[in-house]
């Protein structure tokens, strides 16, 4: 590694557009080459400041004067030790002596490293601690600000507080209240059925999917909501639409439900084994007449008859892009 | 990242209802607490595959895998990956670590707040200078936000806040599904009472039809 060092040594001094530093190389840094290379690869920082300092404006010189040449020490320098760690870099111009404003991170030395690695590069403000232990925790402090933001926008309010300890608790509460509404609406849905197998759902859905007139107000009335997502995979839960009668809408947040021109529809197809199970052909022949899903249909019964017997399974099945939506709503209704 | 959560719905869905499928195959299960603990499961391990690949997802999943009452259940389920997980992300040891820390870090939070609960009665003044009072509070916070998070007793900082903001967003949608399924199935309950012979749909649907 002295070895890769050298020459970067001997670019700086020698380099004209840093002639300053150049000069005053080793006499900046105040300290013969090798011990400058042994802070270079230090791991850890140095706990005297002054040998910071200095080590921090050989790399900034350093940085701008051996842009070119130091490309090899560069990627073998040793690991940061921070994971997220900024480096404050000169820029290419600003070889002044004010070390002040402008300081650079010294012991993950990289030169070059603006196009290799991802280090963020901050500039620190004028009477800010522009010391390398401050910059790395600005950064990860901003970092985690922004984090917090974010959070603070998704939980409902969130956004008025102010402080990261109350943030916090809101947000474990937050969390706490959803897992809690997950226990709490799984031991619903086993309530309701004396199964796991939806047998209920499956009723309802074989109903609502042979009515005519709520199919197609269900779909109009939904697609009157959209969303801008083009590419949102259309899901219709007909019978979500079909609790609030006619004349509510749907609630928006449940109903990822959109009708645009050119969209696919999803249509929850059942697969009654019980009594109802003469119906099923019809429906699916109706469904084959409008020319919209009975190959697919026909795969997802039998699909279906390989579980157990008094187990429903509910397929999804996706409407043949041939048909338009509109078209193949207009046509069930008419058969209907 | 969040619009993607849309398009999660309905890998979602089929997840929770071939898991349910499973689940009622393995297990013949008479009791609702049973019941309410392998739909939870199945919908959990829904959520988790749906979203893909990210820490706490593989957390989740490992932490499912390791209750043996399970493990019959995530086979049938995930199959050939099952193992693939299994081998990949098992710890015992760092979940048994954790159960221990739980411990400590609920009683440190009493005795905390015993503490200043003394010290304000005493009327004295608190010995702690406020921003160390700060850093525990977040501290504290922190510690709890990762006993809540699957798999974030690994993670540090602005890391755990990322996968605690996934997750939050995936509980969100995983409950509208679930809420919407249970509607859905309290719809088809009352639409049974009201109707649907099955030996004659057509002709009654048709005048419901026009009657409205």
């Amino acid at each position: 590694m002295e070895d890769e060092i050298q020459p970067l040594l001997n670019s700086a001094s020698a380099s004209p557009s840093v002639p300053t530093s150049g000069a005053s190389f080793t006499a900046l840094l105040g300290l013969p080459p090798n011990r400058a290379v042994e802070l270079l690869h230090e791991p850890t920082f140095p706990s005297d400041p002054a040998l910071v300092d200095r080590a921090a404006r050989f790399s900034v010189f350093a940085a701008a004067a051996a842009a070119s040449a130091s490309s090899a020490p560069s990627p073998e320098m040793s690991p940061p030790p921070l994971p997220e760690a900024t480096k404050k870099r000169k820029d290419g111009g600003g070889s002044n002596g004010k070390a002040k404003v402008k300081k650079g991170k010294h012991a993950e030395e990289d030169t070059d490293g603006d196009n290799k690695l991802p280090y963020v590069h901050v500039r620190a403000r004028r009477g800010q601690a522009t010391d390398s232990h401050s910059l790395a925790e600005r950064a990860r402090r901003e970092k985690i600000n922004a984090r917090m933001k974010l959070l603070q926008e998704l939980v409902p309010g969130c956004s008025k507080i102010s402080g990261t300890a109350l943030v916090l608790d809101e947000i474990i509460n937050h969390v706490q209240y959803l897992q809690r509404q997950v226990e709490y609406l799984s031991m619903r849905l086993a309530a309701v059925n004396p199964r796991i197998d939806f047998s209920g759902l499956d009723t309802f859905l074989s109903a609502t999917t042979m009515e005519c007139g709520r199919l197609t107000i269900g779909n109009a009335k939904v697609g009157t909501e959209l969303d801008q997502q083009q590419q949102q995979p259309v899901w219709s839960e007909v019978g979500v639409s079909d609790s609030d009668q006619m004349n509510s809408t749907t609630n928006s947040k449940r109903s990822q439900i959109q009708l645009p021109q050119n969209q696919l529809q999803h249509f929850w197809h059942v697969d009654l084994l019980n009594t109802q199970s003469h119906l099923q052909p019809s429906v699916w022949e109706r469904d084959a007449v409008t020319g919209s899903t009975a190959p697919h249909v026909q795969r997802e019964e039998q699909q279906s008859f390989v579980g157990t017997g008094a187990v429903p399974l509910l397929a999804f099945d996706r409407v043949n892009p041939v048909a338009p939506p509109i078209q193949s709503n207009q046509q069930l209704k008419m058969e209907l | 990242m969040h619009a993607t959560k849309e398009f999660n719905k309905k890998a979602f869905l089929k997840q929770f209802l071939l898991g349910l499928h499973v689940s009622n195959s393995v297990t013949n299960s008479i009791s609702i607490q049973q019941r309410k603990n392998s739909i939870k499961l199945s919908a959990d391990l829904a959520m988790a595959l749906a979203r893909g690949r990210t820490h706490w997802t593989h957390a989740l999943i490992t932490k499912l895998g390791q209750k043996e009452e399970n493990k019959t259940t995530l086979q049938g389920i995930l199959g050939r990956r099952y193992e693939i997980l299994m081998a990949r992300y098992s710890c015992p040891l760092l979940y048994q670590k954790v159960q221990r820390s739980k411990k400590s870090v609920r009683s440190y939070r009493f005795s905390y707040a015993a503490n200043r609960r003394r010290s304000a009665l005493k009327g004295s003044c608190v010995r702690v200078p406020p921003s160390v009072v700060a850093r525990n509070l977040e501290h504290r916070r922190t510690k709890v936000l990762k006993r809540l998070v699957p798999g974030g007793e690994l993670l540090n900082g602005s890391s755990l806040l990322s996968e605690a903001l996934d997750y939050v967003i995936s509980l969100k949608s995983q409950v509208d599904m679930m809420k919407s399924l249970w509607r859905a199935t309290q719809v088809s309950s009352s639409s049974r009472n009201v109707e649907l012979i099955p030996s004659a749909p057509l002709q009654r649907k048709e005048a419901s039809c026009t009657s409205k």
